[in-house]
């Protein structure tokens, strides 16, 4: 084997080791947010109780957009914290949640045992979900005052994150 | 207003094998968020069902395979296209098969040319398989 | 007590290896016998110390002692027995060890068919079949420990992944999968000799032929059992979808294959064994590359284990493997100097030659479009996949050139042949092309690419079968046997000829269905009510009511399925959704009819509780089960290769007449 074999073999083995070295830095699953700091896809949707919501109209103060289900277990443990968090905030953010691939009767069930502090919107042909580029939930968006996409979080939020989403926000303006 | 359906309905009949066709090539491109590496055309799973009917709902109103896939990967990044647009670093992954192909075709061409002269002793070599000459020669007769 | 002993088993089996391995080399360099068997005792005392450490979690498995940490992670009490097994190679830790118990008997096998032979080789060889071992006795005591003692103990574990639980094939596909990747340490072992003592003697190639052999057949049989059971599980129609971790299992076989074709025009032209040895290398590298991607968490796939620590240290391991056998090629090769050459550009040897490019094409491209997604990641920060329609583009030409030489290189002689020869010898084959093309396109087939693979297979199969026949032919013109005692006589003068022969119809079957089943899939989708019909090519199917099953581990929702043809009565068909208690997505177990050449394959989407609607997906697919049929003769093509020839005949015959 000459030393060009011996070349070609080196450029194959060595940037592969690097590469899968890589890979160790990140989450296979994740799937891109390619939403950042593009306008917001509107929508119109039907709450709980019947009236109908469009996004567009919330201009103004920041959206937190929040995909859940009841079927979904992780979400369990973030219903609490923003419930809590869209008291605190209280007129300043808007919080929506829209119910991803459940049933209405499901979510009111829920939502009658567990506290419910701000809208639930029904998105019964998922378009929404595919329309913010869902990939399960929960995922919580956050939309800034000129109806702008800033921030997601793929599965559970904590707190602290959101909190640091929205200081930035309201701090900044 | 009934009837007006209907004739839609009617008008649209014949083209909709094509267009589902045509649905489900595309679907078959675009790769379903909710599973693992699967088209949405052949996942069970509800998202990509959605999905194929955002697929069937943007074909109806008109739009083209090319703007499908760019609705889609507005929302999910190149990530949701199964086969890699031609662009950028992702020319490498077109290309470089064929020029492997044809680099060791050269390679190989050089190494046969190299041996051309045939020399005594290959005889000798080639006669080392009684067997398998047995065989070609009967099989040559 | 399962959990100390388990641990004691595995470190007494990292010992043994680590002490084989030192031992191993230094006997290597300096050819010392007494040194060489005790490294044999070392390499028998590591696969005895493994083989205890499976039987341990095994019966721990069994016995349900959830103070094993494994257990404690896939047991379940609920699990049928046959679950319970397979919980051994279900999840990473237990694979691992499983992985450990293969190597075992692998190595315990070569030692002991060797141990009087092949002294100058067989120090080196030990000794690096047992640092591979070494490496994953190393990771069963350290990362991937799965006999920790759990404390507290819980009451009852989880199960295996609800997927993987959800068919029988599980039994036979991963250990046949198995048996295929660990097995390529021995030739690897075997080719690392070779370099180390810088000579490749003819004696030396025939362990090296039959230790792939044996992997190889493994691991060709549990590729398509994998498909099987994608099939049979997942639901979606295909057995195939270029997912990495099929990927992974792929390359090495395409490594493997490139080295069986290679090694024939080494024995018979003595060139290229650097290239041989080299596909050798590259096999066992591509095996843990492979066993990387499953196990890292680097790739996305539905069969990869979950992520876990034993990533870098495998990356690790790799690296060193791999910048190990550049060296040794490097720094070796040149001592095994090809001492014939090519005479000619149209001969049998050039057609072995670019049979070998084929495949080192192929390997490269699958590799590629495997590890691009990291690439571009890396490079620009994007995330792109690479899916199906990428691999079927660029797979589906090479392919096709590969069954074109299946064709075309039987027929070229050795050496330098006659054009006008040549020429005669193609009429057959080029005849079989032209009437099977004639025949599929007066029965309806019109595209052409399925036209032109189903011809080409036409072509490779007239070609295949007469090199099947001709010696038992020309035999019995000689000897006026029977035709079928002429045909015992050729095979059993030539065994790996023959049996080459088998695989050969065996990869043309599973091509011919590959391109059927792709062709002519077709799909349709229903939601229907007790008592509704739908139609599915010539077949009327009835949806006559919803069922239920309470198993131990899940639940399953079954729909009773009557398949009629016009008004005849065809069968009954039940696809089902299986609810396992800790997962809300269902898991479909779709149900398969075949009929004739034709699958009808039902798959249930959703179902109301009360059985009062339906959702179901069904496909038509012909020939699928061609590619079940290639098994067993894939592996009996591989048995009449390696079956062993009897000792007075092979002391008659001058080395290396056993040559195809």
């Amino acid at each position: 084997m000459k030393w060009r074999n011996v070349i070609i073999a080196a450029l194959i083995a060595l940037p592969l080791i690097g590469l899968l070295a890589f890979g160790f830095g990140r989450d296979p699953h994740a799937v891109p947010f390619a939403l950042r700091d593009k306008p917001a896809p509107d929508f119109t949707l039907r709450t709980l109780s019947g009236a109908t919501m469009k996004l567009s109209e919330l201009r103004g103060k920041p959206v937190v957009i929040n995909f859940w289900a009841s079927w979904c277990e992780p979400c369990k443990y973030e219903h609490d914290m923003l419930q809590q968090a869209s008291s605190y905030y209280g007129e300043t953010v808007q919080f929506v949640g829209i119910v991803y691939q459940d049933s209405e009767e499901a979510v009111r069930d829920y939502l009658q045992k567990h506290a419910s502090a701000y809208p639930h919107l029904l998105d019964p042909t998922t378009s929404v979900a595919i329309d913010y580029g869902i990939s399960g939930v929960p995922e919580t968006y956050l939309v800034d005052k000129d109806g702008v996409v800033r921030e997601k979080s793929p599965g559970v939020i904590s707190g602290q994150e959101l909190r640091r989403w929205l200081d930035n926000r309201l701090g900044g303006s | 207003m009934s009837f007006l359906v209907a004739l839609l309905i009617i008008a649209a009949g014949p083209a909709s094998a094509d267009a589902e066709a045509e649905a489900h090539a595309i679907g078959q491109r675009l790769r379903c968020p909710v599973c693992q590496g699967m088209p949405i055309s052949e996942s069970p799973s509800e998202m990509a069902q959605a999905m194929m009917s955002k697929v069937r709902e943007m074909q109806a109103e008109g739009s083209s395979r090319e703007q499908i896939f760019d609705y889609f990967t507005q929302r999910y990044g190149d990530w949701v296209l199964l086969e890699p647009r031609k662009e950028g670093v992702l020319i490498l992954l077109w290309t470089l098969p064929p020029i492997a192909l044809l680099l060791g075709l050269f390679v190989l061409r050089r190494y046969t040319k190299r041996g051309a002269p045939a020399k005594a002793g290959n005889a000798a070599v080639a006669a080392s398989d009684p067997y398998i000459d047995a065989v070609r020669r009967e099989v040559e007769q | 007590m399962h959990s100390l002993l388990g641990q004691g088993a595995v470190l007494v089996a990292l010992l043994a290896a680590s002490f084989g391995v030192v031992v191993g080399f230094v006997a290597g360099a300096r050819q010392s016998l007494r040194l060489l068997q005790l490294t044999e005792r070392a390499a028998y005392v590591f696969a005895g110390a493994m083989v205890v450490a499976n039987v341990v979690m095994m019966r721990a498995l069994l016995a349900h002692d959830f103070s094993v940490s494994y257990v404690a992670q896939v047991g379940s009490r609920a699990s049928p027995t046959w679950v319970t097994i397979v919980s051994l190679w279900s999840s990473l830790e237990g694979s691992i060890l499983f992985w450990g118990a293969i190597l075992g008997a692998y190595v315990a096998a070569f030692t002991y068919f060797n141990r009087q032979a092949y002294r100058e080789y067989m120090a080196y060889a030990l000794g690096t079949i047992l640092f591979v071992a070494a490496f994953f006795a190393l990771l069963v005591a350290g990362v991937a420990n799965p006999f920790t003692a759990m404390s507290p103990v819980p009451p009852d574990g989880p199960g295996p992944n609800p997927l993987l639980q959800n068919h029988l094939l599980m039994v036979i596909h991963p250990p046949s999968l198995y048996l295929g990747y660990v097995g390529m340490t021995i030739p690897f072992g075997i080719a690392v000799a070779a370099l180390l003592r810088g000579r490749l003697s003819e004696g030396w190639l025939k362990p090296l032929r039959r230790w792939t052999m044996i992997p190889w057949t493994f691991l060709s049989i549990g590729i398509v059992l994998g498909g099987w059971w994608a099939y049979e599980v997942l639901g979606w129609g295909g057995y195939w979808a270029w997912d990495p971790v099929e990927n992974a299992s792929l390359l090495p076989w395409l490594a493997a294959t490139g080295y069986l074709h290679s090694t024939v025009v080494q024995e018979r032209r003595r060139i290229l064994k650097a290239w041989t040895l080299s596909l050798v290398l590259g096999a066992f590298l591509l095996t843990i590359l492979g066993t990387f991607m499953t196990r890292s968490g680097v790739f996305n796939s539905v069969h990869s284990f979950t992520q876990s620590p034993i990533g870098p240290v495998f990356l690790t391991f790799l690296a060193i493997v791999m910048l190990g056998s550049i060296g040794l090629l490097v720094g070796r090769a040149h001592l095994l100097e090809s001492e014939g050459r090519i005479e000619a550009v149209v001969s049998r040897e050039s057609a072995f030659l670019l049979n070998n490019l084929v495949f080192v094409v192929l390997t490269f491209t699958v590799l590629l479009g495997t590890v691009f997604p990291l690439v571009t990641e890396a490079v620009r920060g994007t995330q792109v996949s690479v899916g199906e329609p990428y691999f079927n583009r660029m797979a589906v030409p090479i392919g096709l050139l590969m069954v074109f030489m299946m064709g075309v290189g039987p027929v070229l002689p050795w050496g330098k042949p006659q054009s006008s020869e040549v020429l005669r010898s193609f009429r057959l084959p080029v005849a079989a092309l032209a009437v099977v093309m004639a025949v599929c396109f007066a029965f309806g087939v019109r595209e052409w690419l399925t036209l032109f693979t189903f011809g080409l297979c036409g072509f490779a199969m007239a070609v295949t079968l007469r090199e099947m026949v001709a010696p038992a032919r020309e035999r019995r013109k000689r000897r006026k046997e029977s035709f079928f005692s002429a045909l015992a006589g050729s095979i059993a003068a030539n065994r790996r000829r023959f049996g080459g022969y088998v695989v050969h119809t065996a990869v043309i079957m599973i091509v011919a269905a590959v391109s059927a089943s792709a062709t002519y899939k077709s799909t349709t989708e229903a939601s229907l009510s007790p008592g509704d019909s739908f139609q599915v090519g010539k077949y009327t199917l009835t949806y006559e009511r919803g069922g239920m099953k309470k198993q131990e581990h899940r639940d399953t929702v079954l729909a009773h399925m009557l398949v009629k043809e016009g008004d005849k009565v065809v069968g009954y068909m039940a696809p089902a959704l299986n609810y396992y208690d800790r997962q809300r997505e269902p898991i479909g177990t779709p149900d398969v009819y075949t009929i004739g050449q034709t699958d009808l394959y039902l798959s249930l989407l959703s179902m109301e509780r009360d059985g009062s609607r339906i959702g179901v997906r069904a496909f038509t697919i012909p020939l699928v089960v061609w590619l079940w049929y290639a098994i067993p003769l894939l592996a009996a093509g591989s048995l009449i290769a390696l079956w062993p020839k009897r000792r007075t005949r092979e002391a008659t015959l001058p080395e290396g007449a056993a040559a195809t």
